[in-house]
């Protein structure tokens, strides 16, 4: 296995207060491999913020490491931290660019930290521009954009150092369900082009589904689940699996109980699977259901509704017929 | 004969308008530049130490801010008196505009720090942590992200404060400042000459209606949000 590019090592970062510490992260582990687009989910306050200002070092970790393309950056002095994190481009759920500055000159921004000269900086302002789509806009003001565009705008500007690693912290929250797409299209395709690692911090599951190579599930500042999507989607029962592949919550009739079905085509034909609840008699209803292409996985969960005296038949029909199942309620 | 030949027929408005009014623009002129200059690094230094600034500093904060809020709440014909000494050693005289200029300006530079610092605060948070996360330093990050941000707020403030000041000048009046404050006190008020207190409120009014135009345009051309 190639060494990991992003790398944290028992993080733990505690908030001392008056009374009792707030621990916000716990010992976190994590490794993402270079060119990887990996998600990290969890409610709000689960951590994903205080995981991400340890990341860039915003905040000193209390114990533990974060390194970076094999650089351990929480030991290193400030001043040092200062160029060690233009290897991280940022981008935020509320963009945070420079009203007062065009487009052009928010993308030059970094490069002006940087050192980099005037005439260097147009030439790159521009490549950028044109690399997230917005070539030609460089005089407008972000007053002056839509949401998806200023989010191009802050993935330019998280690119311009030519960053190895792209944290995102929540890039798509702000926008609608088409821009949403369109945005991480984007961020897909400058991972393919430019090979660069992706970190994606988001509380929608429609990101990870939609672009994460593997995914890390927090709660209360550990990792509760963690995996290539495709190996989590797999474990039907866990948590993951079940956000990534939802199913709704039914109201249950009298005397009735749910049963929970679920596959990967890997093992079990979908048609298999439907003539196998079929074949569980006329008393069994398929009340709901998804069947989703994951990761190059087709993967599906049922929901099937059915008389409470029929469950353990039906769970030893569908086991044998190498489904895996289990009772809802 | 019109009212308005009859205000040139005036001996006062015809000869010492034009110089009070001289005198009050070059107080004002004089202390606004000066307010601004001592005002912005002192809401600056508000704005930094402040719990969430750019470096925090539980007691420089509240000791500036207690000088500030000292300085805000002496009543400004007090503040004025009171500084008679000071303004003697700074000025070599108590009377005239230019003396007028360094209680003029003790009174305007803790209100125009407060009315700074609220205007920097107005800068979204994200933005400075997005210019730290790009390996800015803290002189860039002020300069660059915070004050150029602030800046149509920065206008308005200069604006609330230059005619704050105006109303000030007239009150230094009293104290030998001349200006228009002082000819329409000692004519208007004193020698019951209404057609002099009517002018002097006239230029007043057309003055600090001015300094309105042109600051909100200021901060119009400015804003880009």
């Amino acid at each position: 296995m190639p060494p990991a590019h992003i790398e944290l090592t028992a993080l733990r970062k505690v908030y001392p207060t008056r009374g009792e510490d707030v621990v916000a992260l716990d010992g976190i582990d994590l490794a993402v491999p270079r060119a990887a687009i990996h998600g990290i989910v969890g409610r709000s306050g689960a951590g994903k913020s205080t995981l991400i200002r340890c990341l860039t070092v915003l905040e000193r970790p209390t114990s533990g490491s974060v390194a970076v393309d094999g650089e351990v950056l929480s030991d290193l002095p400030e001043a040092r931290l200062r160029s060690a994190r233009r290897r991280i481009g940022m981008v935020f759920q509320h963009v945070n660019l420079l009203d007062s500055r065009t487009v052009a000159a928010n993308v030059a921004y970094p490069l002006e930290v940087a050192g980099v000269p005037r005439a260097r900086r147009a030439a790159r302002v521009a490549e950028l521009l044109d690399l997230v789509g917005l070539g030609g806009r460089g005089d407008s003001y972000p007053g002056q954009l839509s949401g998806g565009q200023k989010q191009r705008v802050g993935i330019a500007r998280a690119l311009a150092t030519e960053p190895a690693v792209l944290l995102c912290d929540e890039p798509t929250s702000a926008l609608d369900s088409a821009t949403t797409r369109q945005i991480l299209a984007l961020i897909r395709d400058l991972r393919d082009r430019l090979g660069i690692t992706v970190l994606i911090i988001t509380h929608e599951m429609a990101v990870v589904r939609e672009i994460c190579d593997s995914v890390t599930l927090l709660e209360h500042g550990r990792v509760v689940e963690s995996g290539p999507v495709g190996d989590v989607v797999a474990h039907y029962g866990s948590r993951l699996a079940r956000e990534l592949i939802p199913v709704p919550d039914l109201p249950l009739g009298d005397q009735r109980s749910l049963v929970e079905v679920a596959y990967t085509t890997d093992d079990v034909a979908t048609r298999d699977v439907l003539s196998a609840v079929a074949g569980l008699g006329a008393q069994v209803e398929i009340a709901a259901g998804t069947i989703e292409t994951l990761a190059g996985r087709r993967v599906g969960r049922l929901q099937l509704d059915l008389p409470a005296g029929e469950v353990d038949a039906a769970l030893v029909r569908l086991h044998a017929a190498g489904v895996h199942a289990e009772v809802t309620r | 004969m019109s009212w308005w030949d009859a205000l040139l027929e005036n001996d006062i408005i015809r000869e010492r308008l034009p110089l009070a009014t001289l005198e009050t623009l070059e107080m004002v002129a004089v202390s606004s530049v000066l307010t601004v200059l001592l005002g912005l690094p002192l809401g600056m230094l508000l704005h930094a130490t402040s719990p969430g600034g750019l470096t925090p500093q539980r007691t420089v904060a509240s000791v500036v801010g207690f000088v500030v809020n000292v300085g805000r709440s002496l009543p400004f014909v007090i503040l004025m008196i009171a500084v008679l000494p000071f303004t003697r050693w700074v000025v070599g005289t108590t009377l005239g505009w230019q003396a007028a200029v360094v209680p003029l300006t003790l009174g305007a530079v803790p209100f125009f720090a407060r009315l700074a610092e609220s205007a920097l605060r107005e800068v979204s948070p994200g933005k400075v942590e997005a210019a730290r996360v790009m390996g800015s330093t803290r002189g860039k990050i002020l300069g660059a992200v915070l004050v150029r941000e602030a800046l149509p707020g920065l206008v308005s403030a200069v604006t609330v404060t230059v005619v704050s000041l105006i109303s000030f000048s007239a009150m230094a009046g009293v104290i030998g400042a001349g200006g228009l404050g002082a000819l329409a006190i000692s004519y208007g008020y004193q020698r019951f000459d209404t057609a002099v207190m009517v002018a002097c409120i006239v230029v007043i009014v057309v003055v600090v209606q001015a300094i309105q135009v042109v600051g909100d345009a200021v901060a119009r051309r400015l804003d880009h949000r």
